[in-house]
């Protein structure tokens, strides 16, 4: 699971709430871009990012994946493309510059989203990203919507590796293909856990209410997520360098 | 502010007056005409079979009795209506412990859980500073405070959960069976951290639990509940004298009960030779080595962490050894793949609601026999062996929790395997579930089973099991009767594993 691990780095101590408006802004620009140049510069600034914060991609965890589907893309629309130059005609098999170019720009599409939510993920500080958000003017009850679930999902991924313990203990396989059989798995796997979620709802209702949640409109914080001059300056870099791939 | 806001006043402060409650939809009273009073600072355990009402009269006085259901009847507490105004104004008088650790931690860090409360009533810094400093003290948590709630233990959880309440500052403090999920040692920690509560605070404490060996010696009265009514109150020991001691727990084993079976067992079915086993760095099994034969009963014991769950594990193949052999009947678990394994080694998990994943009771009791090509169980006959007064169509996830535990090793034990293992399979029982489920076990065991299973009940323990493995730090320590490895414990003083009571279990 990718989670936040502090390594001390310049990208952990940014501002999290204007390090999203970054993220958000850079998946837009992918979108937005229409060559391989463009795109190739992004990439850079990515890899760039992951070096800040010394981290390694192969570190994150289902790279194995990524590389698979990107080359897919890529494959796919090799393939499939037929408008543009042909460059390689073959039978039915027709290959073109559009084709190769459409292929690598969806892949890079797709790596460049995966891999800065990646970082984001990596390098930000849950509570202090609920905190900012909250201190921001985002309503507390909605806030900790996000980090009930931050919390829990520890507890239902062991739950889910329970669950698959205890159907294979009982002669369930696990490996078994049809679509019918597949269904009754998941059926077998999300009845258990939804039970288990339900009855982890009143407890965690209690819990909360029992301390007072949402007695008052606004609350105080602890931690205060505040913004520093450097956050300001850093925010500003990283947009004027997205803009100016964008807009040139 | 410390601990002179508990300052003791001359007046009551829980009052409940004939008090009765059913929840939404539901026509039957599950408090039935309760009257009560606690003083302030008074400590007072409460007890009873499960399903008696504790848990719900704990959330009634904590103030949720309008939100959950239909109230009759008043409880003041500290002068002031918990049933007619809301749950926030009473989240400052009264505080609610629960039994399960994992669901009523809503931070991702320690500091961030116990500053929830006092960020909550829109205290200032200062303040919330010096509430999450005295709450993780008086849990006796100091330690833990810069820490990831999801790295903690159960016990340290629920310590955390404890400094939570107690940054509220409120006037009562109500422990719902907290220490039903846990270990022995972190149990010895929870009860140390009340004791510190009664001895340096004068906060009102109400306690519900089971284990009572503990606690009732600084107890200051006690009450029982069956039914939803109040059917015996005063101090500990006039209430201990209305029931038989080991309904509640309170028995020492017999001396030299430890069953002699030596020349009933049958043959060794599981060998384990010399096994080692690692989580990465983490040594959890270190040259484990272990027989046993048809028709024995063992207990597992040790702290959380000591390799129970792993060792259990292995023998079944979700684990593989690094070095060493298991073998089942002769057979190398290694070689096979776990569901032929399963075949002759059943587990049952410690949460019933992992296990059940059929619509009806019977389709639940016979889903590992189909799953293994067997001929399904009559399911009539297996209700009845296995103490399930209950429609076969019946929706499983509305049975009891005992029922529910019942019904797990019912489906297990529908397909016959020869060993039967079980994970805490006696947490969150009362005496009577627990002795129901002990007794299944004792006759599957007479049928030339081997049954073993982890837990730390000594009324269970003591009584039934023909011997007792005993891990600490990855290896076996003790592998004995009960009686020579209870003696054992008290030479190595470590009497938090040992049963204590006021008498002998007759």
């Amino acid at each position: 699971m990718i989670t936040f691990q502090n390594r001390g780095t310049v990208l952990e101590s940014f501002h999290p709430v204007l390090k999203m408006v970054v993220l958000v802004t850079y998946c837009v620009a992918l979108f937005m871009s229409d060559d391989l140049f463009r795109t190739a510069l992004l990439l850079g600034l990515l890899a760039l990012m992951y070096i800040m914060a010394r981290l390694s991609p192969r570190r994150l965890g289902g790279l194995r994946f990524i590389i698979t589907l990107s080359l897919s893309l890529v494959l796919i629309n090799v393939l499939f493309t037929r408008d543009g130059d042909p460059l390689i005609k073959y039978h039915f098999l027709l290959i073109t510059r559009e084709g190769i170019e459409n292929g690598i720009l969806k892949a890079s599409l797709f790596v460049g989203v995966i891999f800065s939510s990646m970082l984001f993920v990596s390098t930000t500080n849950t509570s202090q990203f609920v905190n900012g958000i909250m201190q921001i003017g985002v309503p507390y009850r909605y806030a900790y919507m996000i980090v009930t679930s931050m919390s829990l999902a520890p507890v239902f991924q062991i739950e889910a590796s329970t669950v698959r313990n205890a159907q294979v203990a009982r002669g369930l396989r696990i490996d078994a293909g049809s679509v019918g059989k597949i269904m009754k798995m998941a059926r077998f796997t999300f009845i258990p856990l939804i039970m288990s979620a339900l009855s982890k709802v009143d407890s965690l209702t209690i819990s909360m209410e029992g301390r007072a949640f949402g007695i008052y409109k606004k609350r105080s914080y602890y931690r205060k997520c505040s913004m520093g001059a450097s956050d300001v300056v850093s925010f500003s870099l990283s947009m004027a360098a997205l803009l100016l791939i964008i807009l040139y | 502010m410390g601990q002179d806001a508990y300052r003791v006043e001359d007046r009551v402060m829980i009052s409940i007056k004939d008090f009765s409650f059913k929840f939404k939809g539901s026509k039957e009273r599950i408090l039935d005409d309760v009257t009560l009073e606690i003083s302030p600072g008074e400590f007072m355990l409460v007890t009873g079979p499960s399903g008696c009402g504790k848990s719900t009269l704990s959330l009634c006085i904590a103030g949720f009795s309008r939100e959950l259901g239909e109230p009759e009847g008043s409880i003041l507490v500290d002068g002031k209506n918990v049933i007619d105004g809301n749950v926030f104004e009473s989240s400052s008088l009264v505080g609610i412990v629960q039994q399960d650790p994992e669901s009523q931690l809503v931070a991702l860090t320690v500091e961030e859980e116990v500053s929830f409360g006092p960020e909550n009533l829109n205290l200032s810094h200062d303040e919330i500073e010096e509430r999450i400093g005295w709450g993780l003290k008086m849990a006796k948590a100091d330690h833990l405070r810069k820490r990831a709630t999801y790295e903690l233990s159960g016990g340290e959880k629920q310590k955390i959960a404890l400094a939570s309440m107690l940054a509220m500052r409120p006037k009562v403090l109500i422990f719902d069976e907290p220490t039903s999920n846990l270990d022995p040692v972190a149990t010895k920690e929870i009860f140390d951290s009340i004791i510190s509560l009664k001895r340096d605070t004068d906060m009102t404490i109400v306690v519900m639990e089971h284990k009572l060996q503990s606690l009732i010696r600084y107890a200051d009265s006690m009450i029982r509940m069956e039914d939803g009514r109040i059917t015996a109150s005063g101090s500990p020991d006039e209430v201990l004298s209305t029931k038989d001691l080991k309904e509640y727990g309170m028995c020492s084993p017999l001396k030299g009960e430890a069953k002699d079976l030596e020349m009933r067992y049958g043959s060794v079915i599981l060998e384990i030779d010399d096994i080692s086993f690692s989580y990465g760095d983490r040594d959890v099994l270190k040259e484990v080595s272990f027989k046993a034969r048809e028709g024995e009963m063992i207990c597992i014991m040790g702290e959380n962490g000591s390799g129970k769950t792993t060792f259990l594990y292995t023998i079944l193949g979700f684990l593989r050894p690094d070095e060493g052999s298991v073998r089942v009947m002769g057979k190398e678990v290694r070689k096979n793949s776990i569901s032929s394994n399963a075949r002759n080694v059943g587990l049952v998990f410690q949460n019933p609601n992992h296990q059940i994943f059929e619509d009806s009771v019977e389709k639940e009791i016979q889903f590992a026999a189909r799953n293994f090509d067997v001929r399904p169980p009559d399911t009539g006959e297996f209700l009845e062996r296995f103490k399930l007064p209950v429609d076969k169509d019946k929706k499983p996830f509305k049975l009891s929790f005992g029922q529910k535990r019942r019904l797990n090793v019912a489906s297990v034990c529908s397909y016959g395997p020869k060993i039967l293992m079980l994970d805490e399979p006696f947490i969150g029982q009362d005496f009577k579930n627990a002795t129901n489920l002990v007794q299944i076990l004792d006759d599957i065991r007479d049928d030339d089973n081997l049954i073993m299973f982890v837990s730390h009940d000594p009324r269970m323990i003591s009584q039934y099991c023909t011997r007792i493995v005993f891990f600490e730090d990855g290896r076996i320590i003790y592998d004995d009767s009960p009686e020579n490895v209870f003696n054992m414990m008290e030479r190595d003083n470590r009497n938090e594993f040992i049963p204590k009571g006021m008498g002998e279990c007759t």
